[in-house]
């Protein structure tokens, strides 16, 4: 298949599925009524006959959240591919190394001190140190050993994980919603901060695609891309702080959601190859969709409860690591 | 040309690389030989530009200052490489060599295609060509990056044990082709080398190198001498001339 037939499949294949996604709920609202309630909204269309009820379902409820699970999932994903090719390691992922527990938080102190409009710089700047803290942990002289980084990892988001509950219990938060906000919640229906967050991202994917080439040979080895004349040192500062800054964006607004950034990349990889010109892009996509539908099924599933969206994530994305691991080894 | 002047390197408080001078023309093939641990590496990278000199200068082409990219136009190193996990295609890691040509959004042209192409045949990688990287040997993998440095079209070579998982079928073609890259083109090649005899049968010129700094340098005739290799390496050899090639070699 033509990267650019690809390409165009996934852009409709994420329109479709953020339309059925907004559609699909304890109330069941046509696609036709949707589409009249945005045109109502940009003032096209009359807005005398719309139902109420729906247009506050549809336009403060459902629709912040598909767009905020297209920006989580494109970030994460990408973030994901960033940290592969730049760890040179298939098993990197926001969530597996500890950057998204670093975000969240961030995240948490910034509400902890009534800095809620910060919430998604907090988030950048705890995925930061986060990952500062973890590679310098993991890395011995000039190598970054895959076992170590995957330890570190792991100890650190358990250590980080812990500091957000902590915080959260001395905030007076419910056993419920430290839970929510450490499985992952699509549920933020501030506009103004979820286009923040999608501002970050988007500026983040752009810098992603610039480097797309400097990634392909850096992800073959670093000494070689050296004598290539990439500055990779540089390419390396800025990819991470990039990765952070897209994992920060989303994850202060949703807690922590893993695998996205481990299953996309891989999957995508399989499709396109590893070539980060294109495998960028779709990665982006894919992880859009793919989170939109993780999150539809996780607020069907036993409608009208909803499960925290990162259990569903984790649910595919555990096994799925594990088999990678396991292969990897034989 | 390559000039270094009184380099030092140190990793750390240990020092690794002591004074060193020295001097590589324009179209000489020379070799560094030397005990393990004796600096041949660090130097290289020194040179390359991987790492960076505590003092000292290098110039290449009597200059001190390059772009980055703008060196890789003019040199390129082959070294050992680590493990790759990712499936790019034996054609598409030749290709990276010309990056340095290419402005960051220039896809490679047919120009870039035929080059690369070329380096493929010259290094019997071209049975490859669509294989991923990750199923090839380790040797096989060693003649794919020779291919991507043949593909950079570099006026000067540093090589730094390039043959060392080759057999001896391979180890002698590659070197017939920086040899006649040398000869035909007037490519300056810089080779670390554990193997005497190969340093002996291909360089013009050798560097000695023992404890971080160099203990003789010159005409590979006169570097290469028993009483040299029994105060460097310690061990009596017997030094010979192979009748065929005009040559010397080391038996032990």
């Amino acid at each position: 298949m033509s990267h650019s037939i690809l390409i165009t499949f996934l852009v409709i294949a994420l329109f479709l599925t953020a339309l059925v996604s907004v559609s699909v709920g304890p109330a069941n609202i046509s696609f036709g009524e949707i589409v009249k309630i945005f045109l109502a909204k940009l003032h096209l269309i009359d807005a005398k006959d719309i139902n109420l009820l729906h247009e506050n379902i549809i336009l403060d409820i459902r629709f912040p959240r598909v767009i905020l699970a297209i920006i989580c999932g494109m970030a994460l994903s990408l973030a994901g591919v960033v940290l592969q090719a730049l760890l040179r390691n298939p098993l990197a992922d926001p969530y597996i190394i500890g950057i998204s527990s670093g975000a969240a938080l961030g995240a948490t102190l910034a509400i902890a001190l009534g800095l809620i409009s910060l919430i998604s710089l907090a988030g950048f700047l705890g995925a930061v140190l986060a990952m500062f803290l973890v590679y310098n942990l993991a890395r011995t002289g000039y190598k970054v050993p895959v076992q170590t980084l995957l330890l570190a990892g792991v100890i650190v988001s358990v250590f980080l994980s812990a500091l957000i509950s902590l915080t959260a219990f001395l905030m007076g938060k419910s056993m419920y919603q430290v839970m929510l906000w450490l499985m992952g919640n699509l549920s933020e229906p501030n506009l103004g901060l979820i286009a923040i967050a999608g501002f970050m991202v988007l500026t983040g994917a752009i810098v992603v695609y610039i480097f797309s080439r400097d990634l392909n040979i850096i992800s073959i080895g670093e000494e070689s891309a050296q004598y290539l004349g990439i500055e990779v040192e540089a390419v390396k500062k800025i990819l991470f702080v990039v990765a952070s800054l897209m994992t920060g964006a989303v994850v202060a607004l949703t807690g922590l959601i893993g695998f996205v950034g481990l299953i996309i990349p891989h999957i995508m990889r399989l499709v396109v190859g590893p070539d980060h010109r294109i495998l960028s892009v779709v990665s982006l996509l894919a992880g859009g969709i793919f989170l939109v539908l993780a999150d539809l099924f996780a607020r069907t599933v036993v409608s009208p409860t909803e499960i925290p969206v990162g259990v569903v994530t984790a649910l595919f994305g555990g096994p799925f690591f594990l088999f990678l691991l396991k292969r990897k080894k034989t | 040309m390559i000039e270094v002047r009184n380099l030092n390197f140190s990793y750390g408080r240990k020092k690794i690389l002591k004074n060193i001078n020295l001097r590589v023309d324009s179209g000489e093939f020379a070799g560094i030989i030397g005990p393990n641990g004796s600096g041949k590496t660090t130097l290289l990278k020194n040179i390359c530009r991987v790492l960076k000199p505590d003092q000292g200068v290098v110039l290449i082409d009597d200059r001190a200052y390059y772009k980055p990219k703008e060196l890789a136009q003019k040199l390129a190193t082959v070294s050992e490489n680590g493990p790759i996990n990712f499936d790019f295609t034996v054609s598409e890691v030749v290709l990276m060599g010309r990056t340095p040509f290419l402005r960051r959004f220039q896809r490679e042209g047919k120009e870039d295609i035929e080059i690369a192409k070329k380096s493929m045949a010259a290094t019997d990688t071209l049975q490859f060509i669509e294989r991923p990287i990750t199923q090839l040997s380790a040797g096989e993998r060693q003649r794919v990056f020779i291919a991507q440095c043949l593909a950079q079209m570099p006026k000067i070579i540093l090589l730094d044990e390039p043959t060392n998982y080759l057999d001896i079928n391979h180890k002698i073609k590659i070197f017939e082709i920086f040899s006649s890259l040398n000869k035909a083109k007037g490519v300056t090649i810089l080779a670390i080398l554990h193997d005497l005899n190969l340093a002996a049968r291909y360089c013009d010129k050798l560097i000695l190198m023992s404890e971080g700094g160099i203990f003789a340098s010159g005409r590979t005739e006169d570097v290469l001498t028993v009483e040299n290799i029994q105060k460097v390496y310690g061990v009596d050899v017997i030094i010979k001339r192979n009748e065929t090639t005009g040559r010397l070699i080391v038996l032990y």
